[in-house]
């Protein structure tokens, strides 16, 4: 009798430790704050009606202990994906009223999980806007907004070639930041169109995440020293490898005999 | 010359509204939220050029206050709208990146430009500095006094 009843239960609070992994990894990949997951993972164990969890996230792992059941997750992939983090977010809160059960709240996941969010196409034209309007925004003429326009949606364009590499997002950066300055300074070469500067500026501010530095310094300040620094070492690797694109991008123009700098 | 500055920051208002939504919808931002984001960002620029051009402030200062007004607009905008507030931030934050800066350090390596180099590199640095720790700093003490209120009730 004793053994019939403790396997149901058994499998109930392996669901839920399970549940409370996913929203945690799920938050962490798509660019939520270490505080901020270990918020949510204990808000849903709450809801969930369980008592002696504890939580420790990195940007790197997750290790979540439930009354003894322990499970690590690794992260191995870092983005940003607002609309999952808002997600998972809506889901945890109401699993934390009551107003979701175990499987609800699991399909709830699953089904954000499954969200692609917008179409390529969309994002190309987002891209470029966004380039087109930075290098209007550090004073560059209609000429290198129109150029702007086209490299970043270009960039955009080889974006998803990276995507599942590891080391993606350094590979794009370095790649994209090659890219523009190759291609806005070399067009310069061909058709005098202005302020070439703020074409390759407007082309690489996308790639420049601001908010890394803020995380970093926000983590620490909540006493995550670890998470701290970690981020605030990606943020120079990724700051850095836009640096080494334009760089190599300039450097190579020059050397072909373009115009000088 | 007044006439000037304003059409001069008319122009980068439309620019950091542009570059915010595009930003935003590269993040894949929910759809309700785009447009508060870019319109924060857009003030927070307007600000800083505010603080620049029109009342004379340093770099530093401008971009430090511009930051913590976004940021508490963001915070705020979070609360109404149930959402986590790091949404707002990662998209109102970037016009004031200081993309401009970072290049110039950059296109003075390419020149072999010793001094142009360190003297951009350390302005860029400590924009983001000031960035960094307005919007911590800010972001912090509007959790705690949040957390108190919710406490009391």
């Amino acid at each position: 009798m004793q053994i019939l009843h403790e396997h149901p239960a058994q499998s109930h609070a392996d669901q839920k430790i399970r549940l409370i992994c996913m929203a945690a990894q799920m938050m962490l990949e798509n660019g939520g704050e270490t505080y901020r997951v270990e918020e949510t993972a204990m808000r849903m164990a709450i809801g969930l009606g369980l008592d002696d969890v504890n939580v420790v996230a990195f940007p790197t792992s997750i290790f979540v202990n439930v009354d003894g059941r322990s499970r690590i997750r690794r992260i191995t992939h870092r983005g940003t994906n607002s609309s999952r983090l808002a997600g998972v977010n809506d889901v945890s809160r109401r699993v934390e009223r009551g107003e979701l059960t175990p499987d609800e709240a699991e399909r709830a996941l699953d089904a954000i999980a499954a969200d692609p969010g917008f179409s390529q196409l969309m994002l190309i034209l987002a891209y470029g806007v966004s380039a087109a309007s930075f290098s209007l925004l550090f004073g560059g003429t209609f000429g290198s907004l129109l150029v702007a326009l086209v490299v970043g949606m270009l960039a955009q364009l080889i974006q998803p070639f990276f995507a599942h590499m590891a080391m993606g997002t350094l590979l794009f950066n370095f790649c994209g930041g090659f890219m523009t300055a190759l291609l806005c300074r070399a067009t310069s070469n061909v058709i005098a169109y202005g302020d070439v500067n703020a074409a390759i500026i407007g082309g690489i501010m996308p790639m420049l995440t601001g908010l890394l530095m803020t995380t970093a310094v926000r983590d620490t300040m909540y006493g995550d020293l670890i998470s701290g620094i970690a981020r605030a070492v990606e943020a120079l690797l990724l700051a850095g490898c836009v640096a080494l694109g334009v760089f190599v991008g300039l450097k190579v123009v020059v050397m072909l005999g373009g115009m000088p700098l | 010359m007044n006439g000037s500055v304003l059409q001069q920051i008319l122009l980068h208002s439309v620019g950091a509204f542009g570059g915010t939504l595009g930003y935003a919808i590269l993040l894949n931002a929910p759809m309700n939220t785009v447009l508060p984001a870019s319109l924060t960002g857009l003030l927070g620029y307007v600000i800083y050029e505010i603080m620049i051009n029109l009342l004379g402030q340093g770099v530093v200062f401008s971009y430090f206050l511009a930051t913590v007004i976004v940021t508490m607009i963001c915070e705020m905008a979070a609360r109404v709208m149930r959402m986590p507030s790091t949404i707002f931030l990662l998209t109102a934050l970037v016009p004031l990146v200081p993309g401009y800066t970072f290049y110039c350090a950059m296109l003075a390596i390419v020149e072999h430009n010793g001094a142009a180099f360190a003297s951009y590199g350390l302005e860029a640095v400590q924009i983001v500095a000031a960035i960094a720790v307005g919007a911590a700093v800010t972001s912090v003490l509007f959790r705690m006094l949040a957390g108190r209120k919710r406490r009391k009730t």
